[in-house]
């Protein structure tokens, strides 16, 4: 008898929230355009790409929207059932941040556009499906160039980065880049965050300096490096904000929240009807040079060259220990 | 309700064959095989590769489940004459299999958004043409699973999870039942692996991570929901494999449910577990009073 009442207030409250409509109730929120923003994994990085692009949207269109923010914590089912809701909630544009969620929203979602943002994907998709990119990356040429721009007698670095599928053609464009300028580009894969440790240790002795591409795994696990850089006296370079503010020495980037900006304007633009296939992919343009003077200092590097390097290249300087632009 | 219906009979559709593997490991072998996170990559990276590579899907699709019996194998060979406890051999296996799987696919992630699949052209065609098919190869390795569990050496699969020991002593080969049972159980999950990265357009080196405990709730959820009504042995094979389906449903029935309550994703997992806890709680405590 108890096993039946057990079974039978379970399934209760099962159909009670398949019965459950999570359509908004509000009659104001109804009428607004509806987009869904599906956010692979809990990070702040997608949090700031999230905002830039809810600020954006809302200040470009006239009429009203209801942004729909799934967070899959890294769960390919629950990122699976989160678009398939997504998709009954009748969404007027799909925003998924990153590359595989982008790739798994093209193949589910084919009647509404969809905004990769933080995506690359190869054009034969986009002719596919109703599809507009934002690429977030910046090439590794142009980060060598700057690097050995700062530092011209450097030929050895450590280049640390995880197994995402993003990074192989990086990886490998930043060997050849290095080879061209007369730098040694040491690979050091992680396929595990605990992985990191045993890399950082293990660096060459020879190495002049750790460099990250823009890499949300090494980023989780900034801390790690930034230990070994200043016990070794090397420049921790990195490609994001975020690893600059945790300790990385400087960084050449663009701002997270920018991200979300340019995909807002993309999605403005399809949403007052421009073809999605129509608008070619969008590239981060707008370069900043992130520097963390402690962390420098305690690397034992001249943050004066760095500063005088960006404003050579045309770079915004920005202080991440003040906040604000210096130059 | 219906869109409810509809998404997890879609999202369970593909990860049958998962189930009905780990149903055959864990029920009828008695054994946890942790393998099959790795198995379910394997068979998702094989197809994903040779397809890309211009091979015929249906080739791809037979070359990723002999990988994947080819994975189950090497776990049977390492367990046999009890070298090692047959979960760290899973654990092990997967362990190995994550840089297989790297080394199979070169690069992390392959994109199958267009490329020819077994399921595009009927896709192409409408999404009800694409579900069929997919339902329809799902039903022949049903069927066929269902054959083998039916047959001289379903029945001697079973023996041997129930008495491996007693089993030798009568001159069985115990370990080519091993090789055939764990082979055959990622043989199963390979499959699904390789029909689930046609369904969501890439095959990704972290997609099979937490693969086999879903499984393995949901085979025990939905054991206890069946078993419990089913008392003649005749049906036991038969009703096991429904208690997997329904299992697998059950779980994505929940999942999306708990999705349509707005529940913060990062309680969902432990709402989930606390729901497995109760039918497990309420299950243990009847058969104590049974007893």
């Amino acid at each position: 008898m108890k096993q039946f009442l057990t079974y039978l207030s379970l399934i209760a409250l099962l159909l009670l929230s398949a019965c459950h409509d999570n359509r908004p109730t509000d009659p104001e929120t109804q009428k607004n355009l509806q987009v869904g923003i599906i956010i692979p994994i809990e990070h702040p990085a997608m949090d700031e790409i999230t905002r830039g692009f809810e600020d954006t949207l809302s200040a470009e269109l006239k009429q009203k929207v209801s942004f729909q923010v799934m967070r899959a914590q890294g769960d390919m089912n629950l990122q699976r059932s989160m678009i398939l809701q997504l998709q009954n909630q009748k969404v007027g544009l799909f925003a998924p941040i990153s590359t595989q969620t982008t790739e798994m929203t093209a193949s589910m979602v084919h009647d509404r556009p969809i905004v990769g943002v933080a995506a690359l994907l190869p054009d034969s998709v986009r002719a596919k499906s109703k599809l507009a990119l934002v690429d977030d990356e910046i090439t590794p040429t142009q980060i060598l160039q700057f690097i050995h721009a700062i530092y011209p007698k450097k030929t050895q670095l450590s280049l640390v980065y995880s197994n995402n599928d993003k990074m192989i053609p990086q990886i490998n464009e930043a060997v050849s880049a290095g080879a061209a300028l007369g730098i040694q580009v040491e690979k050091r894969m992680i396929t595990t965050l605990p992985d990191l440790y045993s890399v950082a240790q293990s660096l060459s002795p020879q190495t002049e300096g750790i460099l990250v591409l823009k890499d949300v795994q090494v980023a989780s696990g900034i801390a790690t490096l930034v230990k070994v850089a200043d016990e070794k006296h090397l420049p921790l370079i990195t490609s994001d904000d975020g690893t600059v503010e945790n300790g990385a020495g400087f960084a050449l980037g663009v701002k997270e929240y920018q991200i979300g900006v340019e995909g807002a304007k993309v999605a403005a633009k399809i949403l007052q009807g421009t073809p999605p296939q129509d608008i070619p992919v969008v590239r981060m343009t707008n370069l900043s040079v992130f520097i963390n003077p402690t962390a420098l200092k305690a690397q034992d590097q001249d943050t004066a060259a760095i500063e005088k390097e960006a404003a050579a290249h045309h770079y915004k300087i920005v202080d991440v220990t003040n906040k604000k632009a210096v130059e | 309700m219906f869109a409810l219906l509809l998404a997890t009979l879609t999202q369970s559709l593909t990860l049958i064959p998962l189930a009905l593997g780990i149903n055959l490991s864990y029920t009828i072998l008695r054994a946890t095989d942790m393998t099959i996170d790795g198995s379910f990559v394997l068979g998702a990276g094989v197809f994903a590769q040779l397809v890309t590579l211009g091979f015929s899907p249906y080739l791809a699709f037979v070359a990723a489940l002999v990988c994947g019996a080819l994975a189950g194998s090497f776990t049977a060979f390492l367990q046999n004459g009890g070298k090692v406890d047959p979960l760290l051999a899973g654990i092990l296996s997967s362990f190995i299999l994550y840089s297989v799987n790297m080394v199979v696919m070169g690069r992390p992630n392959i994109n199958l958004l267009t490329t020819p699949t077994l399921f595009s052209a009927a896709f192409v065609h409408s999404s009800v043409w694409g579900w069929l098919s997919v339902a329809l190869l799902i039903a022949m390795i049903v069927i066929a699973f269902y054959s083998v569990l039916q047959s001289r050496v379903g029945l001697s699969l079973r023996a041997f999870g129930d008495n491996a020991p007693l089993l030798a002593r009568q001159g069985y080969p115990v370990t080519r039942l091993r090789v055939m049972g764990f082979g055959l159980n990622n043989l199963l999950a390979a499959a699904s692996g390789a029909i689930t990265a046609q369904i969501i357009g890439y095959a990704d080196i972290g997609m099979g991570v937490g693969m086999t405990l879903i499984g393995i709730g949901a085979i025990v959820l939905g054991q206890h929901l069946i078993l419990p009504f089913i008392h003649r042995h005749y049906l036991r094979a038969g009703s096991e494999l429904i208690a997997a389906f329904v299992g697998i449903a059950l779980y994505f029935f929940i999942l999306n449910g708990l999705l349509r309550l707005n529940i913060n994703p990062i309680y969902l997992k432990l709402l989930l577990g606390v729901l497995l806890a109760l039918f497990l709680r309420t299950a243990t405590q009847k058969a104590r009073l049974s007893s």
